[in-house]
């Protein structure tokens, strides 16, 4: 547990580093309609098993997608831990993954849980990516400039 | 007068309707999700309006050709009586007064949960029906479906109270998530039990039946609804993406009557199995490619003999990337309904209903299938065709007839909750076999029979569906 809350205090860190910066460049270096083209990135963190959980993640996606304009954002969905039955065959939400992806979403699973859980890709949805490490992951992108969201 | 011919309602004598397929319906139905609450209230509703063409019948003739000496024989008055008269099959039910409707055709409060200190190893489902339909058809709020299911026993759950049979795939299916209005007229006749009794009035005037022995009743009850009373042990099992279901159920074949009066001290088995290959998802709409197999046995009371009363059926669905296709064979032997007869409301003079023929006989047989295709081609819509086909008395080549349904469909999703579904059907009956029209009577018979079967008219139904 206590790696997850230093990872999740660095994440919100990142977080809130970012739009600062993204504020200020907003307001200082570009016009308002140069801004409004600039393309956004967002990162979702899915560790809870709860279906409730993995729908608003998901309607979360939709809204930015439809706020901003899915070419303008870029939007990835990470799932680790008990959050790794959102990306699981039987998944619940399987059919809205893949409209996600079909949408331009990307959604990674993390292969630290699969080994844990005994999960091969072949247990996974078909629509699903894979990296190494779900926290790794989201520190990544956060340093790459992507808005951390935790549903 | 309503009652008795009420036997018709949905989809009478000679008639139709509709289908859908297969997922865990043992699991959907009798079992919640980790973590539920103890109580949930849900339920939806349906409106739904119906308009038939209201064809009258045409042609029955003044004489016949005797297929015995090919002299000219004169049909009776009482049965040229029917030209210009409309058939049951063309009116909408469960009243049968009108060929356009708009009823409250189901309306479905209930609910659901788990009990409270079980650890989630009971949890029960309650569900009543207040709208207009077989089910309401003497009272006008009853109980769809109440059960308890203990969950203690690995592999062997059981579930104790009304509920659904574990019979054939349109049965099991929730009707709010049915992709057609109407069930096919397979299922709907074959399996939506008609509880009869004796009935015969000396002072009507129905004619002799000339064919296999059928015997006169009127309903009894409300229609079965495909559920019972009684104990189910079922369970299924997962072997990767392979999930195993059983489902063995011993019940008191009185359909959703609490109580023994529809048929005294008889009782059903019903046995269904099934194998699916999950591709993914989970819930009413998983992709899977699944195969099932079912039969049920049992007797049925009736004029103080037990008849015995078989239904049994195989079947298969696909679903993947929104295509769906579906099909299923039933077949059944014993305690066949035929039809109303006369296929009318009150005419003539004196005016006589309807009584209910039946053919009671395990030596009766009637048998059916359905294939259904349904294309979910963007998250809002979906269209569906169906072809279904239902011969009964094949067993008496001059009481056989065949009714046949095309159905074409479409759907709107508005939201999870709100759906619309609009049908048109193209129906047909037919006298299969004119050639065993070997008497006068038979060929009188049979001739006013193709004519009337021929007035069936198409159907359009129009439905929305609420879940709340």
């Amino acid at each position: 547990m206590k790696p997850t809350h230093h990872y999740r205090g660095l994440a919100a860190a990142f977080a809130l580093a970012l739009s600062f910066a993204s504020s200020g460049v907003g307001a200082v270096d570009a016009p308002a309609s140069q801004a409004s083209q600039e393309m956004q990135k967002v990162v979702f963190q899915v560790s809870a098993g709860d279906p409730k959980i993995w729908n608003l993640t998901l309607n979360n996606a939709k809204n930015v997608q439809q706020e901003l304009g899915a070419k303008n954002v870029d939007i990835e969905i990470v799932a680790y831990g008990p959050g790794i039955g959102m990306l699981k065959f039987d998944s619940a939400v399987a059919n809205r993954i893949d409209e996600a992806v079909a949408e331009g979403v990307k959604v990674v699973a993390c292969e630290n849980t699969m080994k844990a859980l005994k999960l091969t890709k072949d247990d996974m949805l078909s629509s699903t990516g894979f990296v190494p490490a779900g926290v790794i992951e989201l520190m990544k992108k956060q340093k790459e400039g992507y808005a951390y969201i935790r549903p | 007068m309503k009652k008795s011919i009420l036997a018709t309602a949905l989809l009478a004598a000679f008639a139709h309707a509709p289908a859908s397929f297969a997922t865990n319906w043992f699991q959907l139905q009798n079992n919640e999700q980790p973590g539920a609450a103890p109580y949930k209230f849900w339920g939806f509703i349906q409106p739904t309006y119906t308009h038939i063409e209201s064809n009258t019948v045409t042609g029955i003739p003044a004489t016949v050709v005797s297929p015995v000496n090919g002299a000219n024989v004169a049909v009776p008055a009482g049965l040229r009586a029917y030209n210009g008269q409309t058939a049951l099959f063309n009116l909408v039910g469960p009243d049968l007064e009108h060929s356009d409707q708009l009823q409250m055709f189901r309306a479905r409060p209930g609910v659901r949960g788990v009990i409270p200190g079980t650890d989630e190893k009971i949890n029960y489902f309650l569900l009543g029906e207040i709208g207009n339909n077989g089910l309401t058809r003497e009272r006008p709020a009853v109980f769809s479906d109440a059960t308890a299911t203990f969950n203690h026993i690995p592999g062997a759950r059981i579930r104790v109270g009304l509920g659904r049979l574990p019979l054939g795939e349109e049965a099991m299916q929730g009707v709010q998530l049915m992709d057609y209005i109407n069930f096919t007229t397979v299922t709907e006749q074959l399996l939506n039990e008609r509880f009869v009794e004796p009935y015969a009035n000396a002072s009507r005037t129905h004619a002799a039946v000339v064919g296999a022995p059928l015997a006169m009743s009127q309903l009894n009850g409300a229609f079965g609804g495909y559920r019972d009373v009684g104990v189910e042990v079922y369970d299924w099992f997962n072997r990767g993406r392979w999930e195993y279901a059983y489902a063995v159920m011993v019940s008191r074949a009185n359909g959703t009557s609490f109580s023994d009066d529809l048929n005294p001290g008889n009782h059903d088995v019903t046995a269904r199995v099934q194998a699916a290959y999950v591709f993914q998802g989970s819930g009413p709409k998983r992709e899977d490619v699944t195969a099932y197999a079912w039969h049920q046995e049992g007797k049925r009371a009736f004029g103080g003999t037990d008849y015995a009363r078989i239904r049994e059926g195989v079947g298969a669905k696909y679903l993947r990337h929104g295509l769906r296709m579906s099909g299923e064979y039933i077949r059944a032997k014993g305690m066949i309904y035929v039809a109303p007869t006369p296929q009318f409301n009150d005419i003539g003079a004196p005016a006589f209903e309807p009584v209910d023929y039946v053919a009671l006989d395990s030596s009766n047989k009637a048998e059916g299938y359905y294939l259904d295709v349904g294309w979910k081609f963007s998250p809002q819509w979906e269209v569906d065709l169906r072809y279904d086909e239902l011969s009964k008395m094949t067993n008496s080549a001059y009481d056989e007839r065949k009714t046949s349904t095309w159905t074409m469909g479409a759907q709107y999703f508005y939201s999870p909750k709100l759906r619309f579904v609009l049908n048109y059907e193209i129906r047909d009956i037919e006298v299969v076999h004119p050639e065993a029209q070997l008497t006068n009577g038979q060929k009188i018979q049979g001739t006013a029979a193709a004519a009337i079967g021929s007035s069936i008219g198409n159907r359009i139904s129009a439905q929305l569906t609420w879940a709340f």
